[in-house]
């Protein structure tokens, strides 16, 4: 018969068991779980995962299979245990809920080929050339410009939200030819910082949208508490470098984890000057993820060729 | 900070005056339900969420500085 049961440690594990007995790919076939696995206790007592998968008729192709267990199991293993999240009850928004064609990204730093998840126009077709690399439109930094009534009405806000939070902080406003500077001071100034920065972030995002009021424009002022800007950028600058170093050394690009568009500035310009290697952003969204990529030697020369890496062409 | 939701929802929408909150005290945690005029959803949520994930942010700030947990519901009207 075209159809097997077999048994493994995982219901994936049990797919693959089957999928070697019957020499077939998985899509096609239908797999039917008859026992999902258990841990057990302490190692005893686990049940293994029991599957029957058995052929699909190959004159109806499906497009898509439908819900083998198995396949789901390993798609959302996303990178959400090392998304810094706060101890406390973060209710687990909608969007977060990954977008459906994520490679499965396990672990970033072994990624050979960045694969393009959804390919946008711009970004597939980079040049390896190192001429333009400074130009590229990698993301959009620039902030447009601020009217100064905008930082005084910010900033007016800003110390209405912290009342609101019973948080013992005032606000400095630096306002310069074109970006504002807020700088909270004050007792509670540093527990405003939050994980990673969660809070002051949050705080500026909320900050900008109610200033701005409009969904396009982006980061027009910033706020600042206890010097954690300059921290975080050194930190990252530091970060950049040491990955830069294993980028060569590995000949092999280095994915970074998951940042925020300002954290993956910061890395596109440490590295900028370096001939050698060469930043990128793939990824959309919430999923964007930036990747350091070694420039190939003097001595082989490419004429064409995109951000092509097969491992040991390098 | 149910005043909080409050002000950062009035100040984020175009109809200040639609913005209600409603809070529920439960057991363990405490739910804000706020309520926007529909065409003021999006604002509310945000591009990916972001806007309401700040304003979950801020509020879960203070929430656990007092040892409280709230959560927030955006509530779709029908």
């Amino acid at each position: 018969m075209n159809s097997v049961e077999t048994e493994g440690r995982t219901v994936d594990d049990a797919v693959a068991a089957a999928l070697t007995q019957l020499q077939v790919e998985r899509d096609r076939v239908e797999i039917e779980i008859i026992t999902q696995a258990s841990k057990g206790f302490l190692g005893i007592g686990g049940k293994k995962a029991r599957v029957r998968v058995s052929l699909r008729t190959p004159t109806v192709q499906h497009a898509e299979a439908p819900s083998s267990g198995g396949r789901r199991r390993d798609t959302p293993r996303m990178p959400e245990s090392r998304t810094p999240e706060p101890r406390m009850l973060t209710p687990r928004a909608p969007e977060r809920v990954p977008e459906p064609r994520m490679p499965t990204q396990r672990a970033p730093e072994r990624i050979p080929e960045p694969r393009m998840p959804a390919p946008r126009a711009p970004e597939p077709r980079m040049p390896v050339s190192r001429v333009p690399e400074a130009s590229l439109p990698v993301e959009s930094f620039e902030a447009p410009p601020f009217h100064p009534e905008q930082g005084e009405k910010a900033s007016e806000i800003l110390q209405e939200i912290l009342r609101h939070m019973e948080a013992d902080a005032s606000v400095a406003l630096d306002q310069r030819s074109n970006e504002v500077l807020l700088t909270l001071t004050g007792k509670d100034s540093a527990a405003l910082i939050g994980r990673n920065g969660q809070i002051l972030d949050a705080l500026e995002y909320v900050l900008n949208r109610i200033v701005t009021r409009s969904e396009e424009s982006d980061a027009h002022l910033t706020l600042d508490a206890e010097g954690y800007r300059e921290r975080r950028r050194k930190n990252l600058e530091n970060l950049a470098l040491r990955l830069g170093e294993r980028a060569k050394r590995r000949k092999r690009p280095v994915a970074l984890s998951l940042l925020s568009p300002r954290d993956r500035r910061v890395i596109h310009l440490t590295l900028e000057g370096d001939p050698l290697i060469s930043t990128r952003s793939m990824g959309r969204g919430y999923f964007r993820r930036l990747y350091i990529v070694p420039e190939e030697g003097p001595r082989r020369e490419r004429s064409r060729g995109g951000p092509r890496m097969l491992s040991g062409d390098a | 900070m149910k005043d909080l939701v409050s002000y950062l929802a009035k100040s984020l929408v175009n109809h200040p005056d639609e913005v209600e909150v409603k809070e529920i005290q439960g057991e363990t945690a405490a739910i804000l339900e706020l309520r926007v005029a529909k065409d003021d959803l999006g604002r509310i949520i945000g591009k990916q969420g972001r806007t309401a994930k700040s304003i979950r942010t801020l509020l879960n700030a203070v929430a656990s500085r007092t040892n409280r947990k709230v959560v927030l519901e955006i509530v779709e009207e029908k």
